[in-house]
């Protein structure tokens, strides 16, 4: 059907994030938001227009309600196409059989229709899970120019971290050697990104083994690649040395949405290279005359009285007076009242913290042991003087107390 | 289909003068407000809201900048494959319908006539007129409904506050609720006058307003309000609807000033920001506002895409704004890309789009008289 395309992007977001706990009970992961106006998904997304490939699949698995609503025609990313545009894929049953996503390889081959009907030259495959701003069109010039079977985008991380990962070892012309998914003792901290680039032609051969295989876990990092290598094929690394952070946990979710407010190098406020997002209509954000905001992101819609601190809101999140808010995530609609406290926390989607309630806690004052961020789930109300201790998930409403 | 079709007049219709530099570049409708909106996304949204489908807009001159804000009208899902949004600039061949040697409208009607072909295809059979200078957020669908139920000929959308407004047409209604006499007066000196202020704002039959139109032609008539509402006051029946909202017409560079401020007033942001009728506009991506450890902000309205290192105080700051460390800004209204250096003191000012105010440079207006520093310009 549709005109030639050079090359295709598939985003794999389907996974559940279940170490995101209940954050991600009603929302697939990539749909999570992010960094004061964002989803996580918007990174790919927009990494993808930003470097000019303007085919996009999107396969989704777990809760894909949110998320293909979200993504809708998506006409945010620039990706409302009559040719290409972006595509959101679900499992499928094809007569008596179908099933869902084995492995990433395998999302990919049950979608293999879909890309040939570009019949394209390449493929890059992007996982939905992190946040990087990344130039997809240099990776592919070297693989290229490298005339690769497969490139992988490669990041290097702290020799005590190596073990984490799926590590490489390249040689003079970063070709891979080897590569070791999580080892004890790491030949290398090069650490793959979950990026790959494919020459669509060799990549459908190996897809097509792989599904014939029935020993294989179907999954790009630990039976492709290493098929790959073990075919001789040329398997090149792609060096990143921008920011690059997985959002995967709890702790790294906070982290990396406190990097947002010191970040030179994801650069949010560069106009060179935007992150597109459905942008919500909401008014600017006033902020009142006691209120005390200091290095934090505010976004359109919110509504201050109160004090913010070392934290990042998003649209129209309520802060009353006298009410104190430190190294905190405050998610869409949520609405902290005159005189609460929230610190070291992640307070989700309309989530409602009612006066007098405390919800975490300063490292400082809390032992080691102890100490963790504390999650309110979306919609969840805490009740008045309610304490909600570091490192606890509220998933339902806690009543109100009376004061002590 | 919702039958209910809207026009806009997109263009300034009396004091233009008034807003001084706010209009060197541009149409006043288009005149930035509120930290991301422009003039018309006010009267285009509360018609979207009302579920209007198609919404012409009326343009005259200076007109650059409205195109590009409204574009094909995807911001407010006015896109589409029938009706939608259409943009009616000025036509050449209604010459005929105007004075020789000018190249304004006359008045709403005579801006009509040169696009009576438009009118004529319209597939509704109601109209709603309504001037993109208003500020106002109010549902129309409940005006129409009323216009429907009291089997007007017109309804006149009226406030029974207009402090805000400088109403030029007041009305005097009957027992009936029919109107008995129309005061019009396009220089605001009604201010003080009796009756009840009318917004520029009515809703009446496509049927109707094709009459009018000709009849205004026929008789030399150009205005809406003395063509139409006066002339015919005994054999229409022109009902009213009071909406009890803020509602205003920036008119003049003071007037805008003190309107932008009023948006500090939370009643004043609830009455035009309500969460089930949001006021719609072009989408810029911007990251969201980052306010560094040295900021100090005291009420102010911000928008997305500011960075902001020194003191706010009192003010409005549009979309990607900068503001320096030590930079002191109280009591204005900075409008898009506006960047402040450090240590700059600005008061009672407002900046227009792109300018850029240099390292500790002093500006001081006063609340009565802002000054207005135009687009583009280097302190």
């Amino acid at each position: 059907m549709g005109n030639r395309k050079n090359v295709v992007a598939m985003i794999l977001a389907g996974g559940q994030g279940s170490r995101l706990y209940v954050l991600t009970t009603k929302v697939a992961k990539p749909a999570v938001p992010f960094g004061g106006k964002y989803r996580i998904i918007d990174f790919p997304l927009s990494n993808c227009i930003n470097s000019d490939i303007d085919t996009v699949g999107v396969l989704t698995q777990y809760r894909p309600q949110e998320l293909n609503a979200y993504i809708g025609n998506g006409q945010p990313w620039d990706l409302d196409r009559n040719d290409g545009g972006v595509h959101v894929l679900q499992p499928y049953m094809t007569g008596s059989t179908g099933e869902w996503y084995k492995g990433t390889a395998n999302a990919i081959y049950q979608n293999m229709d879909f890309i040939e009907q570009y019949d394209p030259e390449y493929v890059v495959i992007l996982g939905g899970d992190h946040i990087y701003k990344m130039d997809y069109a240099k990776m592919l010039d070297q693989h290229k120019r490298q005339n690769a079977a497969a490139t992988i985008a490669v990041i290097e991380v702290e020799w005590e971290e190596a073990s984490r990962f799926g590590i490489m070892s390249v040689d003079s012309e970063n070709r891979i050697t080897e590569f070791v998914e999580k080892p004890k003792e790491p030949k290398s901290n090069l650490a793959s990104m979950g990026i790959y680039v494919f020459t669509w032609s060799k990549l459908r051969d190996y897809l097509n083994a792989d599904e014939a295989n029935p020993n294989s876990k179907n999954d790009f990092g630990g039976d492709i690649i290493p098929a790959m290598l073990a075919a001789g094929e040329t398997v090149v690394a792609h060096k990143f040395d921008g920011y690059w952070k997985d959002v995967g946990t709890i702790n790294s979710l906070w982290d990396a949405n406190m990097d947002m407010l010191i970040n030179p190098q994801l650069d949010a406020f560069g106009s060179d290279w935007k992150v597109y997002t459905r942008n919500p209509t909401a008014p600017p954000h006033y902020i009142g005359k006691n209120a005390r905001v200091e290095h934090s992101i505010v976004p359109e819609g919110c509504e201050i009285e109160g004090d913010v601190e070392n934290s990042v809101l998003f649209h129209s999140v309520m802060i009353g007076e006298g009410a104190k808010v430190r190294y905190s995530v405050i998610m869409p609609g949520a609405v902290i009242d005159p005189g609460a406290v929230v610190e070291y926390a992640i307070v989700a989607e309309d989530a409602h913290v009612a006066a007098g309630a405390h919800v975490g806690a300063d490292p400082k004052d809390t032992h080691p042991d102890k100490w963790g961020i504390a999650v309110v789930a979306a919609g969840v109300t805490i009740g008045k003087n309610r304490t909600v201790e570091p490192k606890d998930m509220i998933d339902s409403d806690l009543a109100d107390k009376e004061a002590k | 289909m919702n039958n209910l079709h809207g026009i806009v007049f997109g263009y300034s219709t009396e004091h233009q003068q008034g807003l001084r530099e706010l209009v060197d570049h541009r149409t006043a409708p288009s005149i930035p407000f509120g930290g991301r909106y422009r003039l018309i996304d006010f009267v285009i949204s509360i018609m979207t809201n009302a579920g209007v489908t198609d919404i012409g807009v009326l343009m005259e001159e200076r007109y650059q900048s409205l195109l590009d804000h409204l574009g094909a009208g995807k911001d407010w899902d006015l896109s589409r494959k029938l009706g939608g949004l259409k943009l009616l600039p000025p036509f050449a061949l209604a010459e005929s319908h105007r004075h020789k040697g000018s190249n304004n409208y006359f008045g709403v009607m005579d801006a009509l006539s040169s696009v009576r072909t438009y009118v004529e295809r319209i597939r509704q059979d109601y109209v709603a007129i309504a001037d993109a200078m208003t500020v106002a957020n109010f549902d129309l669908a409940k005006v129409f409904e009323n216009h429907l139920q009291m089997g007007a000929d017109v309804t006149a959308v009226c406030l029974p506050d207009d402090r805000y407004l400088d109403a030029t047409v007041r009305f005097k209604f009957g027992q009936d609720g029919w109107a008995t006499d129309v005061k019009i007066c396009k220089d605001g000196s009604l201010q003080h006058a009796e009756g009840i202020a009318g917004l520029g704002f009515y809703i009446l039959s496509k049927e109707l307003l094709l009459s009018m139109i000709d009849d205004c032609a026929e008789h030399g008539e150009y205005d809406f309000e003395s063509g139409v509402l006066l002339r015919h006051l005994s054999e229409l029946k022109i009902g009213s609807y009071i909406v009890p909202v803020f509602a205003a017409r920036p008119e003049t560079t003071q007037l805008y000033y003190e309107l932008s401020m009023k948006l500090l007033d939370s009643q004043v942001r609830r009455d035009l920001f309500p969460r089930d009728r949001t006021v719609k506009t072009k989408v810029r991506d911007e990251a969201p506002t980052y306010y560094s450890p040295d900021s100090r902000s005291k009420n102010c309205l911000v928008a997305d895409g500011c960075y902001i290192e020194g003191d706010v105080e009192d003010s409005i700051i549009f979309r990607g704004v900068k503001i320096h460390p030590g930079a002191k800004v109280k009591g204005c209204i900075l409008m898009q890309d506006t960047v402040v250096e450090a240590g700059a003191e600005l008061q009672c000012v407002i900046t227009d789009k792109d300018t850029r105010i240099k390292e500790g440079r002093m500006l001081m207006g006063h609340e009565s008289y802002p000054i207005v520093i135009s687009k583009g310009s280097e302190v």
